[in-house]
């Protein structure tokens, strides 16, 4: 029994050290962050010369912190919201039904997955103007965007877990009298949580980061998202890394302070498919 | 606890909501309230110099005071983005920019259809000799420039004093390699690393790509008419004696200069000099801000960039350009086009606009009737060799699209790596001309 | 048609993606592939010549896509080895029911908050300046090494920082996978006396063996696609012996402006992302059936 503890704790301390090797660049995001420009070139790995909490204040109005954070907040989870909801429908049926149709859609959906991102880029950009869809510069837009660019994977990850659930339940719940909507709202969707978590952490990182395509899209400075905001940090020249790194940090912090809060309830999502 | 952790979450969140919805109102409210009922203009303007952003903005607003009806949205994606790649982006959205920018042929020929002449405009009798070059077809002139900027090898004025060289004579290849010799012996001394600060990689590869490397064409009889004759095959970059010179001079680089040059960033490359690790850098005058920051006191001045003894290449001189043009969009109806030049007329035309070219931008201008002086040691020197006439022009611009960021420089890595030796890099350089042009 | 879901609900709950998908993706791709047939500027109003194949037997006579192409393949069979390998680990670690398992959890996920410029920033500093120090310190050759000068070594280096960055995406996918093991398998095969690694190898494998699935798919098709870390870390450089396809076609396209060729090139990226990842699948799921 004393074996297993200790080994526990070697696993333990493991961890931690481990872990403090993976921070270690979010050190040198954090202590320049705090210190000026001078100081940031003359010495990047030291302690700040002296603290420069101005660097937080410029950096949150250089970038219209406010609105810009309120731009990404939004555009990330309704985008993320569509997907989960729009993308585990059309999984399941793809799942249920067994024939050439739906196995061909499936694979029109992964094999987009392939497709690298300037390949289409510059037509899409052409189909989004005010002659055509006139989606730019709107948060709708890119969210349509974004449903369709994150359909893939969502797909396929949704449809890699339903194939693994059993069809009795619903098959029950039609027989009880439910509609086909009542089967996947009440049924199915609940079922799909461990799922679900996952393709919306995923789903939120690459839109929460992105930068190329609202670039194309955003074209307003009221619209602009935070990575898009950042390049006010980076003249052609000299780049002002205080500021970027002070910009970074406040964009993280959010996002972690969310994170711990609503950690519980994400490995429950996570978790909740071992008991099956 | 769980409950409570979730009343905070969603009270959070809707704050944030909350907040973010105040803010766009109170945006979309204020403009109501102020405008007259006159019709308004937009004049989009989209531009790459990042650096600009916060004095443009003090501009528009002075600008809007006096023409209420004009509303000015400004645009910047610049800054480690692509702008051309972005313009293209814009233009194809159909959300076309009524101001943007063109660095010069290259790019003057690809947007031709969308520039408007500016020939009536009253500040091109004001324009320094040879600034419009770059943006004029056929008579036609399309832009208005930035203004002036300079490059050459900067260097430490009291460090070279110390040493005991005179560089008022350094104007041949001899005199600059007997300079670096004298500073290599007295490293010690001098508490100096190396004697030049200088890169062919990372962040700031374009010192060699663009910068070095445009020195054996700018020193060509003609030019242009070198640029001509290897796009029509006559001539080549392959034995021609400058091209000989411009290995001479990297050699010379080479030497007095870092062991790994590919991964010296920019901030290392201007932080070194400044910092006094060496005696001269490579650069130009946009240094001055960074410099200024790490050594407020440095005494600094130019240089030129020799290839060789012969003096009628022009050795003496430092390659002086615009970076960059103004121009208005054609496409566009005429009462924007109207408000676009009435807005760069502001800028070049009033004392506001030039205290911002030469205050706040910190530009060399490029018209004579701008009276208000740059005032820093970089910009002075640039000044004294346009005074002087001792300039070189910058000719990247007439490049195949891609070359310099490309295939230069690659050719220089490849020089430096020793995967070349000089001739075979001069062969590869003009197959790949060839190719692109 | 079954029970549950008949013709009409079928394209019911497919409609809304579907159709989306259609007009963001499919539509411009198409049009994109259209484009390579073209000498096409992207300058609205220009003239569009259809040209053929002519971009296609450029790409093919073109050196520098080869190397491209064989950079690209070895940067991601280092990469995938590598993002797998650390995102596998990072999942039986946290999921061991540790104290620190939450901790952990945030902090090996932490890097995907990074991007862009700053992340090339960092490591270039850390590879520049750092690890050459740290070496010096402990008199070891290997952490010393010219990291972003030597072009294998820079491809190593890329495989680094995109392992640091993806392996806790990777390790979500491999947590989910973990958890969903019945915990009386684990328990009845120690009772029956199996040790830690003979119970991954005979359990834990297995059992994930869908999620290895997913992430080889993963990792390899982003490996293709690779452009924010090269263009950051490397910027393609030395000599362009690092530039990968994907920062190849944006130079072919946006710094030389050679919109249709960048098309075409492009077009035989999708090509061989598409083959190679398929055939990856297509043998993985006959392993999983075997096991």
């Amino acid at each position: 029994m004393r074996k297993i503890r200790f080994k526990k704790w070697g696993f333990e301390i493991f961890g931690v050290l481990l872990a403090l090797l993976y921070l270690s660049p979010f050190y040198i995001i954090l202590t320049n962050s705090l210190k000026s420009k001078r100081n940031v070139l003359v010495d990047t790995l030291g302690w700040p010369e002296e603290i420069m909490m101005e660097n937080y204040f410029m950096a949150w109005d250089r970038m219209n912190f406010m609105q810009t954070f309120f731009n990404s907040l939004i555009i990330t989870i309704v985008s993320v919201l569509v997907i989960t909801v729009f993308s585990s429908m059309a999984a399941w049926v793809l799942v249920r039904t067994k024939n050439k149709t739906s196995s061909v859609i499936f694979y029109t959906f992964v094999g987009a997955m392939l497709i690298p991102f300037q390949a289409v880029m510059l037509p899409l950009v052409s189909m989004m103007g005010p002659n055509n869809l006139n989606l730019i510069n709107t948060r709708y837009g890119i969210i349509f965007l974004y449903l369709g660019f994150g359909a893939s994977l969502s797909i396929f990850l949704y449809h890699g877990f339903i194939k693994n659930i059993p069809t009795s339940l619903e098959e029950a719940a039609i027989i009880d009298g439910c509609s086909t909507w009542q089967v996947f709202y009440h049924i199915i969707f609940p079922l799909l949580k461990p799922i679900t978590v996952t393709v919306a952490i995923l789903n939120s990182i690459w839109i929460w980061n992105d930068f190329l395509l609202p670039s194309l899209v955003l074209q307003e400075k009221s619209v602009r998202t935070i990575p898009l905001q950042m390049q006010f940090f980076f003249g052609a020249f000299s780049k002002d890394w205080h500021l970027a790194m002070a910009a970074l940090a406040l964009s993280i912090i959010p996002i972690i302070i969310f994170y711990i809060f609503a950690q519980k309830h994400i490995i429950a999502g996570v978790t909740a498919g071992s008991g099956k | 606890m769980k409950k409570i952790i979730s009343l905070v979450l969603v009270l959070v969140m809707s704050m944030l909501l909350l907040i973010g919805c105040q803010d766009e109102s109170a945006e979309t409210n204020q403009p109501d309230a102020n405008e007259p009922v006159v019709e308004d203009v937009v004049v989009d303007i989209f531009q790459f110099k990042v650096e600009i952003v916060e004095q443009l903005d003090a501009l528009v607003d002075d600008f809007e005071k006096q023409y209420p009806h004009i509303d000015i949205v400004m645009d910047t994606v610049g800054g480690g983005q692509d702008y051309s790649a972005a313009l293209r982006v814009r233009m194809n959205s159909g959300n076309q920019p009524a101001i943007f920018n063109v660095p010069g042929p290259t790019e003057r020929d690809m947007w031709r259809e969308f520039l408007e002449p500016l020939n009536d405009q009253d500040w091109i009798q004001y324009a320094a000799k040879g600034t419009l070059d770059n943006i004029t077809v056929d008579g036609n002139i399309y832009g208005v420039p930035f203004g002036l900027e300079g490059y050459g090898i900067i260097y430490n004025v009291s460090m070279l004093k110390d040493a005991g060289i005179d560089t008022s004579k350094i104007d041949t290849l001899s005199e600059l390699s007997e300079a670096f010799s004298i500073l290599d012996e007295k490293k010690d001394e001098l508490g100096i690393d190396v004697v030049l600060s200088y890169s062919v990689g990372a962040s700031a590869w374009w010192t060699a790509a663009y910068h070095t490397f445009n020195i054996p064409f700018a020193m060509q009889e003609d030019p242009m008419a070198f640029i001509d004759s290897l796009n029509d095959g006559t001539g080549q970059i392959y034995s021609n004696d400058r091209f000989e010179g411009f290995f001479d001079l990297l050699d010379l680089f080479f030497e007095y200069s870092y062991e790994d040059l590919i991964t010296v960033t920019y901030d290392a490359q201007v932080s070194n000099f400044a910092l006094g690790k060496t005696a001269m850098l490579h650069q130009g005058n946009w240094t001055i801000g960074m410099i200024q920051e790490i050594s407020p006191e440095i005494e600094m001045a130019f240089l030129p960039i020799p290839l060789s003894d012969n003096k009628a290449w022009g050795n003496d001189s430092i390659p002086v350009g615009v970076p960059n043009f103004w121009v208005v969009n054609s496409q566009l109806e005429p009462e924007v086009k109207e408000a676009a030049k009435k807005f760069l007329n502001f800028m070049m035309n009033t004392d506001r606009g030039h205290r911002f070219l030469v205050e706040e931008a910190q530009f060399i201008p490029a018209f004579t009737h701008v009276k208000i002086q740059p005032k820093d040691p970089l910009a002075k020197s640039i000044q004294d060799y346009v005074y002087a006439g001792r300039i070189l022009p910058w000719v990247w611009h007439g490049f195949p699209a891609g070359f310099n960021e490309i295939d230069a420089k690659q050719a220089i890595q490849e020089y430096y790596l020793g995967k070349r030796t000089r001739s075979e890099v001069m062969i590869f350089l003009d197959e790949m001309w060839q190719e692109k042009k | 048609m079954n029970k549950v879901i008949d013709k009409k609900s079928f394209w019911f709950f497919l409609a809304p993606i579907s159709l989306t998908f259609i007009i963001v993706v499919i539509i411009p791709f198409i049009i994109g592939m259209y484009y390579s047939l073209t000498d096409w500027s992207a300058i609205p109003g220009a003239t569009t010549r259809f040209i053929g194949f002519e971009n296609y037997r450029e790409i093919f006579a073109d050196a520098q896509f080869r190397t491209s192409f064989v950079k690209t393949l070895i940067y991601a069979f280092y990469a995938v080895m590598l993002i797998n390998i650390v995102g596998f680990s990072l999942a039986l670690l946290v999921t061991r029911k540790l104290k620190t398992s939450n901790l952990l959890r945030t902090a090996f996920f932490m890097p995907n908050l990074i991007g862009g410029l700053i992340l090339g920033y960092i490591w270039q500093f850390v590879f520049l300046e750092i690890l050459p120090y740290v070496s010096e310190l402990l008199n070891t050759g290997i952490l010393g090494a010219r990291w972003l000068s030597d072009p294998d070594m820079a491809l190593w280096s890329m495989a680094i920082v995109s392992t640091w960055q993806m392996g806790g995406y990777i390790m979500i996918i491999y947590i989910a996978a973990l958890n969903s093991i019945p915990k009386e398998l684990i328990e009845a095969a120690s009772l029956d006396g199996a040790g830690a690694l003979q119970k991954i190898r005979h359990i834990t494998f297995p059992m994930v063996a869908p999620a290895f699935t997913v992430s080889l798919f993963l990792t390899l098709s982003t490996s293709f696609k690779m452009f924010d870390v090269n263009i950051a870390l490397t910027g393609g450089g030395p000599a362009r012996l690092t530039e990968l396809l994907a920062l190849g076609i944006y130079n072919k396209a946006f710094t030389q402006a050679n919109f249709g060729e960048g098309q075409a090139q492009a077009a035989i990226f999708f090509g061989v992302i598409a083959i190679t990842t398929l055939t990856q699948v297509y043998f993985s799921k006959r392993k999983e059936v075997e096991m």
